[in-house]
């Protein structure tokens, strides 16, 4: 077997093996799937600290303001005198007391709140109002609802790039997952190699070892065998996530209440009619945003068809090989000329500069992925991997594409060789340290 | 006699200073070798130039008369000074790694790892890691490593540092069973006595250069004082006097019931001349003639090629 193998495999099997790598695989996934799901599953969730007390004077708006998932009203005090209800307000669960005074003309109602209820909460009981006096007031003046209906318009922009429809929203989240990961992968298995070097480095195994193979060997062989590791990992990822995700989408399919409810509620809100009911209606708003979040789920599946996978999928295995090569190279070279953690740092920032630049213009990029800095980002090496991920999805010029792919493979070999020489000095250079100046001249040593 | 290594007119610099100027010597196939010099000589350039870790800047390295290659570093096992294991990883295992790494078959090197652990009676270690053995057993594991591949050449840089001495007696020995069967081994250390007793030739180098080349008994010939050590009975102020003008006494103490003194002998005079002095005297036991250690040649050489004036 080539020696380069044997220091794959090594490093390959020490890894896997570790307990580290099992809690990461599994709680990776886990992770992603609550920040996914866990907003959703909040915001369907009706928050106890929303319950507002309705005190109306003018009787008028008894039961007819809808709990959301921002509130909730309890109609219970509704005839109750402010007076009274304030005293018992303090000891009560309710978080606030909408007050409706009895005036001519509605302008202000008070909302009696323990702590600050939020601007949600706030834009919430507005907003109802407001639709509720609108209603009224075209009532009337004998304007019918159907007429307003008719002549409200709700137009949307239908992206057709070439002759196929394409999701600008859909293409944004995906260039911004995809080079999200790329960014964390870069990251997280460059370190590890580093981290690799500078252990055979402070052991003294190195030299030991470096006597029979090619220090260039040991590093290709370690940069190899962690990106390895790190392939396994995110198949392990994509796959337990693919199951997550199947599992959470049929668990909310099946959670899905009958439709009959939600018409109910629409057609009660249709009508005008007093919801006495309070169980009902929070009932109803939760199968509304369950229906919702599967309705985003269905859009989610409607994108996977609209995505040119090959370019995007392409690209990704790409740029995420691309990008850990070149990096995972220079961070080789880092954990040679080191001895200890605590000199790592001066190496490793400009190392690690444009990966983090690259990751704080990525929301210029992916909301304007044609601009001149998403062009230039997405073309220089360093941050190319980057940056060009996250702007695939919305498809690229080809000549873009094959400039950026060319300069990134042409630099994989010029940090490759550089990190190389800089490596093969380094790892027996101990008790020293080292400079940029020194690490220049690392390079052209013999 | 063949040589296994030739090294000639190797020059190694670095930016600030010049390790290795001009440095030549033949490594004799079949002998133990030591590679001496004080601390910061250039030995372990030189080391690392032979095991092929670093290159020279001029000059060249033969290996059984070809000049070095890759392949080489096969036919060779280096233990360096500074040296390690991967700790996390189990003893067994590691082993095996490292004997793959110099063109071993796994199950090749599984059995003969499992013959030397039984040598060195360390049968139980193989699943422990690295990291829960003592310093001097990690030792015994890397020595095992070093010579588990049969290199044609051993090169050993301070091998026995952190062994105690029932374990320096057993790694001596083993240096000693090697040579006969044919192995060639540089030993590079500071402790004189075992270069004495164990190496056959030796390169001094000081200050970047070879200062002193050669057989070890020659070389400890050729910096003889000339003193004699006589064990005699009799009268010691009669041994004193008979001496005295013409000899040297630097010693003279008691020893098992004997007088024993130690001569030198000043130029122009022989051993037959002080015997013939000394017979009227009193009853010579035995005569012997003191030979320089390998300390004293060294600490010799080392000063008295340091400048230690400056024009």
């Amino acid at each position: 077997m080539s020696k380069i193998s044997l220091i794959i495999q090594r490093e390959y099997i020490t890894r896997v093996r570790k307990k580290s790598f099992l809690v990461i695989s599994i709680l990776g996934p886990l992770l992603f799937a609550g920040i996914i799901f866990v907003p959703a599953l909040l915001a369907s969730t009706k928050n106890e600290n929303q319950r507002i007390v309705v005190v109306d004077e003018t009787k008028a708006l008894c039961g007819i303001m809808e709990s959301n998932s921002s509130v909730h009203y309890d109609y219970g005090y509704c005839n109750v005198g402010i007076g009274e209800v304030k005293k018992i307000f303090a000891d009560s669960a309710h978080a606030s007391v909408l007050y409706i005074h009895k005036t001519e003309q509605l302008q202000q109602v008070q909302l009696y709140s323990k702590s600050d209820p939020g601007i949600d909460v706030v834009s919430a009981i507005e907003n109802q109002l407001n639709t509720i006096f609108e209603k009224a007031n075209m009532k009337a003046n004998n304007l019918d609802q159907s007429i307003i209906d008719g002549v409200k318009s709700n137009i949307k922009v239908q992206d057709i790039v070439g002759n196929q429809e394409t999701h600008s929203d859909y293409n944004m989240a995906l260039g911004y997952v995809s080079s999200f990961f790329i960014y964390l992968f870069v990251l997280l298995y460059s370190v590890q190699v580093m981290r690799g070097v500078m252990e055979e480095k402070t052991n003294r195994i190195v030299e030991i070892i470096i006597s029979s193979v090619r220090p260039f060997q040991l590093m290709m062989g370690k940069v190899i065998g962690v990106g390895l590791v790190g392939l396994t990992q995110f198949l392990i990822w994509v796959l337990l996530g693919w199951g997550i995700y199947g599992f959470g989408s049929s668990y909310i399919q099946a959670q899905q209440i009958n439709p009959k409810n939600v018409t109910t509620t629409e057609q009660t809100i249709k009508s005008g009619r007093p919801i006495e009911d309070d169980k009902a209606t929070a009932t109803n708003i939760r199968a509304g945003s369950k229906s919702a979040m599967y309705a985003t789920l269905d859009n989610v599946d409607t994108m996977l068809r609209a995505t040119n996978w090959i370019l995007v999928i392409g690209g990704f295995i790409f740029y995420f090989l691309g990008g850990y090569l070149l990096f995972s190279a220079l961070f080789a070279a880092v954990g040679s000329a080191v001895d200890q953690d605590t000199d790592t740092q001066q190496f490793m920032l400009p190392v690690t500069a444009p990966l983090i630049l690259s990751i704080a213009v990525m929301g210029g990029i992916i909301t304007n992925p044609h601009s001149a800095m998403a062009v230039w980002f997405s073309i220089i090496p360093l941050t190319s991997p980057i940056a060009m991920m996250a702007r695939l999805p919305f498809g690229v010029p080809p000549w873009q594409l094959e400039l950026s792919m060319t300069l990134l493979v042409a630099s994989i070999f010029g940090a490759v060789w550089l990190a190389g020489r800089i490596y093969r000095i380094g790892l027996l250079m101990y008790g020293k340290k080292v400079t940029y100046r020194e690490l220049g001249k690392w390079i052209f040593y013999k | 006699m063949d040589n296994i290594i030739t090294a000639k007119n190797i020059v190694k610099r670095y930016s600030q200073h010049v390790a290795l100027n001009d440095v030549s010597f033949t490594v004799p196939t079949g002998t133990i070798y030591g590679l001496l010099g004080p601390n910061g000589a250039g030995k372990t350039s030189m080391i690392r130039i032979i095991n092929q870790i670093t290159a020279p800047d001029s000059g060249e390295v033969l290996f059984n008369n070809e000049k070095l290659a890759p392949y080489h570093a096969m036919q060779i096992g280096y233990l360096p000074e500074e040296r390690g294991l991967y700790k996390k990883m189990k003893v067994g295992e590691q082993a095996v790694y490292l004997a793959r790494l110099k063109g071993m078959e796994k199950a090749d090197a599984i059995a003969k790892l499992k013959e030397w652990f039984i040598k060195f009676d360390i049968k139980t270690w193989w699943d422990k890691k690295v990291e829960d053995l003592s310093k001097g057993m990690q030792q015994k594991v890397q020595f095992i490593v070093t010579v588990l591949h049969q290199p044609k050449l051993l090169i050993l840089d301070e091998p026995f540092s952190g062994f105690d001495p029932i374990n320096v007696e057993i790694i001596r020995n083993e240096l000693l069973r090697m040579k006969n069967e044919g192995t060639t081994i540089i030993l590079s250390t500071h402790n004189m006595s075992s270069v004495e007793e164990l190496c056959d030739n030796l390169t001094l180098i000081n200050q970047s250069k070879v200062v002193l080349e050669g057989n070890v008994n020659e070389l400890r010939h050729r910096f003889k004082l000339h003193v004699w050590e006589v064990k005699f009975q009799g009268n010691e102020d009669s041994v004193k006097n008979a001496l005295t003008g013409k000899y040297e006494l630097l010693e003279l103490f008691q020893e098992n019931n004997l007088t024993v003194g130690k001569i030198k002998i000043p130029e122009g005079l022989n051993s037959n001349d002080l015997l013939r002095t000394l017979l009227p005297a009193c009853t010579v036991i035995n005569f012997s003639e003191i030979l320089p250690s390998m300390s004293e040649v060294f600490i010799s050489v080392v000063t008295s090629t340091n400048p230690t004036k400056k024009a």
